[in-house]
């Protein structure tokens, strides 16, 4: 009987013993004494980039590239990373070494809080895009924020040309875009948008029934689903629809200039593995990896990859229209510039 | 008051009989029990005269209103019957108060408050409760919730009161003064009662009338000194008091004779081939020397008022009770004589 | 515990160590947070509270959540009180099937079932608000799901599946005869339901409603797919909007708007604790109770047609849009046959990546739910059955991690298990596991002190008697009496953390990688359609392990 109840307490005991024992996880392979040149040890990298592409393109290129690295991959949504981060900056344990999330700003931040290395890749020859002037971070991708619409579902006469068009009372409560507030390119696109034609524009958005949804898979399948006209949305999202699954679904590229968002890459100063995350940044900027990038319907940083399948121009015809965006300024002012989009649009 | 008729019941449930064609009249004023052993669709038959089950035939009537009636697919509902119920477990409202348990049914009848509280007093007072009106269930004992369900019952006066093994649930001494509170607030009130209970014992007290049930059959029906000195079949006499049967035989003089013996006893049945005797342990007398039956004293047990014996003939044990007898007269062991008295004879099942 | 020194029986170990795994896994996570967000390097700091508190548009995400919950909180019970009845309690014919059916809601991940709502009442293209306007000759849509009403109406159709597996476990354990008693007193069955069947079931009925209340309130996915785009914000999309500016003032504003709703749940739950202290019916006796049937008679087809409409609105018509949706070619063509296909269906049935993922997930819920039902059964002894002071303190605490938005528990938990005190399993399956059981392990709790509280002690005490040891008891008399509330609490457990997204998407690992990770993936980057694929895949296996369950078992277990 003694023995029985005994048992059945360490019954318990044992479990949090398991538990115990499960920890420990966290840490890195770090043994590879193999005598080949390259980089060792072991690397941590948190991506945006689309988990197909990872798996397909990136995955077993860096091990071919790498041997001799052990290179693992925390892939998420680019708000969800951050928030990840977040938390191990307040543990004090970053646990990635190079960092790749589309948001431009939250490197500006980043950097200000002195977590960045500063590095330059010798691949930058060959990018056109400006990187941060300390190389703390540098351009690997581009999302293009664009108006979207379902050929199928629009008469002729109403396919958008301009961010201006939005608010002609023909789309009323038929135009959308993905919160600000959840997703860091749509934040850019109102920071850009604002500057460019003013608060008064999301004021005339709102009048014309502008609905706020979450991210942008929501808005692409209300685009097919012929919920909505038209609404702001990312250019990949479009591209893969047709390509993948010949959706009826085009690009608007808008007269007064598209919403370019060259996203970066970077590398944690709290890498153990400095040499091993600049490898991994270099890759990126190869063509290798470059291609990787246009396989997710993002254009590349640099002049000798092609653009994405099924994009209309090329990198450097877009810039050239671009609408110009003030970093600094959406790195700085985020709290008040969603507040603003808040009390315009969401109230 | 009312009396109960109950013509040609029967309940089905799939393709289980539970009971089958029951037939009942209850006179206005009288008790009558269902003994039987459990599963003998007593209390399904009580159930269906409460209105909580449907029966598949047949019609129950109670007072002049019918309440049931199979053929024409008429039923009324329990709380349109009108008529009080204690159950087994109680069913004493947790949430309530004793007072708030009583009150409810003539709160349902819209009883103005001040009548309400009047009537429910007096009832209390005659379950001897009123000094426990405030409590909750839970700070009363079984007897008293017991005594709280009988109230309820009561309180609005209804003509037919329906017991579904009241006491079960009690101490012995308890149990005992229960019966005569029941049934002297039968006799007070009087109302019709009707009495579901597998003890004998409390059936024969309290009752007017008996209804043994078997198997979902009514036996016997009759006054309690009927059913205990005629029953009807070895089933009746067996389960109503206690009972010795011998395996008999009715031989070619038409008489009934023990088996493997020359005692004989008349056939007053006209049963033929084998039969089966039965004599109540009270109706053998036990003598030294002389008698019908020679056996063996087994063993027996003192009961004060009575001496239990088992006495052993040709194979069988025979339970001989002796009232008032005299202590150490026999001892274990001894060769006895035997005489039957009032013995009842059966045809073999 | 200090006073009258308890014996050190297995019981309180067993007790004792449950709580002390509880406090440190569950609570003191949160306790952190909470502790970051009142102090700054140890000073006091609590410009986070008065800069949230300060703005209009906080307060008023707040009376949103509130009325919300509420109302859902409501509805679910008024809808789930006779559906549970007539389930559990009468020859309504199909019962079994009925009852899955209404708790199968429950097993569609709510951001699917969310989407196949916006597809159904959308104002401009809706499916139903299309049918509605051509049978009808309307100009506009009758419904916009983009409302407080639409909300209310999602939340409800995916949250009441609480309130009816709790509602209807206790009805089936009620002495009929309790009712039978009022009937005979000549009260009719509408009367009876009001003064008896109604006050006996309040602590079941207040147990699902406050389950209920607390995952509506701390709901991200329906609020985020269904309120948004009508502009109605709560306090969730508050909190992940300050969660995502990815900065430590963001996560402290986060927190200061979190303990609101922590407070409002754990006050709601005391404040309902205190209202049942004095009606604690010990409604299962010692003696058996067979069940009464009710014959419903000439009101079975009404009956049949209420419950059978229910099911369909609730469960076969979302469900349908899903299946559907999930074999549709192309989502801008009509419901025609030539869009008909299983496209959307083979990257997700030959990718092994989906077979490993949905395997991981049974096991990271399978050992979540057992270790969670364990805690549970404990925790909710403690608060039911002991008279030990500040026995129901863990219960209330563990109500902290069920208010709490999953987005605020996946912070918690990294900054206090990756080795900052004393335990790292970050990126680990453990880690998963941990935040699965903050997030449901109220549901179980409450699911399973609500059945405890109806058995009558000298049922254990009886045990005891017989000479069984504290721990052989609960395996011999206790468990199996509340087995049903066992099993139901081990699904309610199971079945969120099977499909889990917001937390697991955070805290997986380079091997843990879970179904709901991909299916978030499958949300966010894929198409719906894909989603729908998953979700159906989940759904049969839920459907076929409750049919082995039940058939096993021989209809005795089954959710």
């Amino acid at each position: 009987m003694k023995g029985k109840k005994l048992l059945s307490a360490m019954a318990l005991l044992g479990v949090s013993a398991a538990l115990i024992a499960g920890c420990g996880g966290g840490d890195k392979k770090a043994d590879n004494k193999a005598g080949a040149k390259g980089p060792k040890g072991a690397a941590m990298v948190y991506t945006s980039i689309y988990p197909d592409i990872l798996d397909k393109l990136c995955k077993p290129n860096v091990e071919k590239a790498f041997p001799d690295m052990k290179v693992t991959w925390f892939q998420g949504g680019t708000e969800k990373v951050k928030t990840k981060i977040a938390g191990e900056i307040k543990a004090n344990k970053i646990g990635a070494d190079v960092l790749m999330v589309a948001d431009p700003s939250y490197y500006i931040f980043l950097k200000n809080k002195d977590l960045l290395l500063n590095y330059k890749s010798p691949q930058m020859k060959d990018v056109i895009l400006e990187a941060d002037k300390d190389f703390a971070w540098s351009p690997v991708r581009v999302n293009n924020m664009i108006i979207a619409y379902n050929k199928d579902k629009i008469k002729k006469e109403d396919i958008p040309t301009s961010w201006a068009d939005l608010t002609n009372p023909k789309y009323k409560g038929k135009i959308a875009m993905p919160n600000p507030m959840l997703s860091g390119t749509a934040y850019v696109a109102v920071g850009a948008l604002s500057d460019k034609l003013g608060w008064d524009y999301f004021k005339k958005l709102k009048a014309n029934g502008l609905r706020v949804e979450e991210g942008n898979s929501a808005i692409q399948n209300k685009l097919l689903t012929g919920e909505y006209m038209a609404a702001i949305i990312l250019e990949e999202n479009i591209l893969k629809l047709q390509e993948t699954k010949h959706e009826p679904l085009e690009v608007c590229y808008p007269k007064e200039g598209c919403i370019i968002i060259n996203s970066p890459i970077g590398i944690f100063k709290s890498t153990k593995n400095p040499e091993g995350s600049k490898a991994i940044l270099d890759w990126w900027l190869s063509p290798e990896g470059q291609k990787a990038v246009t396989a997710g319907w993002m254009y590349s940083v640099r002049k000798d990859v092609e653009k994405p399948h099924g994009a209309k121009y090329s990198l450097a015809e877009l810039n050239k229209n671009a609408i110009k965006i003030n970093w600094e300024k959406l790195a700085n002012e985020d709290a008040k510039i969603k507040e603003q989009f808040r009390t315009i649009v969401m109230e | 008051m009312s009396g109960v008729k109950l013509e040609h019941i029967y309940k089905r449930f799939g393709k289980v009989t539970a009971v089958g064609d029951f037939n009942l009249e209850v006179k206005d004023g009288e008790f009558v029990s269902f003994l039987g052993p459990s599963g003998c669709g007593k209390t399904t038959t009580l159930r269906m005269i409460a209105g909580f089950e449907k029966p598949t035939e047949g019609s129950i009537t109670i007072g002049d209103t019918v309440m049931s009636d199979a053929a024409k697919g008429f039923f009324m509902a329990p709380e349109k019957r009108g008529v009080g119920m204690v159950f087994q477990s109680y069913a004493v409202w947790p949430h309530m108060n004793v007072i708030d348990n009583v009150a409810y049914p003539l709160k349902i009848q819209k009883v103005p408050k001040e009548e309400r509280l009047k009537r429910v007093m007096n009832i209390l007072e005659v379950v001897h409760l009123k000094e426990y009106a405030e409590r909750l269930p839970n700070q009363l004992s079984g007897g008293q919730q017991q005594r709280v369900a009988l109230a309820r019952a009561l309180v609005a006066e209804p003509g037919l009161l329906l017991l579904d093994e009241p006491l079960s649930n009690l101490d012995a001494k308890l149990r005992e003064s229960m019966r005569f509170e029941i049934s002297g607030l039968q006799k007070k009130l009087g109302i019709t009662v009707i009495y579901v209970t597998h003890d004998q014992s409390e059936a024969m007290t309290m009752s007017d009338r008996i209804v043994v049930m078997s198997m979902g059959k009514v036996q016997q029906i009759g006054k309690p000194v009927d059913v205990y000195s005629h029953p009807a079949n070895q089933m009746v006499a067996d389960f109503v008091g206690l009972v010795n049967f011998i395996p008999s035989e009715v031989r070619g003089d038409g008489k009934v004779y023990l088996e493997n013996t020359d005692i004989s006893f008349p056939n007053e049945k006209n049963l033929s081939g084998k039969v089966v005797l039965a004599v109540r342990p009270e109706n053998i007398s036990l003598h030294k020397d002389h008698g019908m039956i020679e056996g063996l004293l087994h063993h027996h047990f003192y009961l004060g008022d009575s001496i239990d014996y088992r006495v052993q003939v040709k194979g069988h044990f025979i339970r001989v009770i002796v009232k008032g007898a005299e202590f150490g007269k026999f001892k274990d062991g001894d060769k006895v004589f035997l005489d039957f008295d009032k013995v009842l004879t059966f045809p073999q099942q | 515990m200090k006073k009258s020194l308890p014996r050190l029986d297995s019981k309180f170990i067993v007790i004792a160590i449950s709580v002390l795994l509880l406090m440190y896994f569950i609570v003191f996570p949160l306790l952190v947070l909470i502790y970051d967000s009142f102090f700054v390097n140890g000073v006091l700091d609590i410009s986070n509270y008065r800069e949230v508190y300060g703005k209009a548009v906080n307060w008023k995400s707040l009376t949103n959540t509130v009325q919300l919950a509420f109302i859902v909180m409501i509805a679910s019970v008024i809808v789930t009180f006779p559906m549970a009845w007539l389930v559990g309690r009468t020859d309504l014919p199909f019962k079994k099937t009925f009852r899955t059916i209404l708790v199968a809601s429950y097993m569609i991940p709510p951001y699917v079932g969310a989407i196949a709502w916006v597809q159904l009442l959308n104002p401009s293209v809706g499916y139903l608000n299309n049918i509605f306007k051509a049978v009808f000759g309307l100009s506009q849509a009758p419904f916009n799901i983009y409302s407080m009403g639409g909300l209310a109406w999602v939340l409800t159709l995916f949250y009441s599946p609480f309130a009816f597996i709790t509602i209807s476990r206790a009805m089936e354990k009620m002495d009929p005869t309790l009712e039978e008693a009022a009937r005979i007193s000549g009260a009719s069955p509408l009367r009876t339901l009001k003064d008896v069947t109604l006050p006996l079931m309040m602590p079941s009925i207040v147990a699902g409603g406050l389950l209920v209340f607390i995952a509506a309130a701390s709901c991200f996915g329906i609020p985020a797919i269904v309120g948004m785009p009508g502009n109605i914000e709560v306090m969730t999309t508050r909190i992940v909007t300050f969660v995502y500016q990815g900065d430590s003032a963001g996560i402290r504003n986060a927190t200061a708007l979190a303990v609101s709703m922590m407070v409002i749940a754990n006050g709601l739950l005391f404040f309902m604790s205190y209202l049942l202290s004095h009606k604690d019916y010990t409604t299962i006796s010692g003696k058996s109770t067979r069940p009464n049937i009710v014959e419903l008679g000439k009101w079975k087809p009404l009956a049949l047609l209420i419950v059978g409409g229910y099911a369909f609105i609730a469960v076969i018509l979302p469900l349908g849009s899903i299946v559907m949706t999930s074999f549709l070619v192309s989502m801008s063509k009509g419901v025609e046959l030539s869009n008909f296909g299983i496209d959307a269906w083979i990257p997700v049935i030959t990718s092994a990546q989906y077979m490993e993922s949905i395997w991981r997930s049974v096991v990271y819920g399978v050992i979540a739910a057992c270790i969670g039902t364990a805690l549970a059964l404990f925790v909710a002894y403690l608060s039911v059955k002991t008279k030990i002071t500040g026995r129901s303190l863990p219960d209330l605490l563990v109500v902290l991690g069920g208010a709490t938005p999953s987005i605020v528990i996946s912070l918690a938990l990294i900054i206090t298990f990756s080795g900052n005190y004393g335990l790292n399993i970050y990126s680990t399956m453990w880690i998963l596991i941990v935040s699965y059981l903050v997030k449901y392990m109220t549901m179980s709790v409450r699911t399973i002190a609500a059945s405890l509280s109806q058995v009558h002690s000298s049922l254990e005490e009886a045990a005891l008697n017989s000479g069984a040891s504290w721990i052989r008891t609960c395996k011999d008399i206790i468990i199996p009496l509340i087995a049903p509330s066992i099993v139901a609490g081990w699904f309610l457990i199971f079945m969120p953390s099977f499909y889990e997204l917001t937390m697991s998407n955070l805290l997986y690992g380079a091997d843990t990688k879970t179904i709901g990770v991909l299916l978030y993936e499958l949300q966010t980057y894929a198409d719906t359609q894909n989603a729908s694929v998953l979700s159906v895949i989940i759904l049969v296996i839920v459907l076929v392990g409750n049919l082995i369950l039940n058939k096993a078992t021989k209809g005795k277990v089954s959710i």
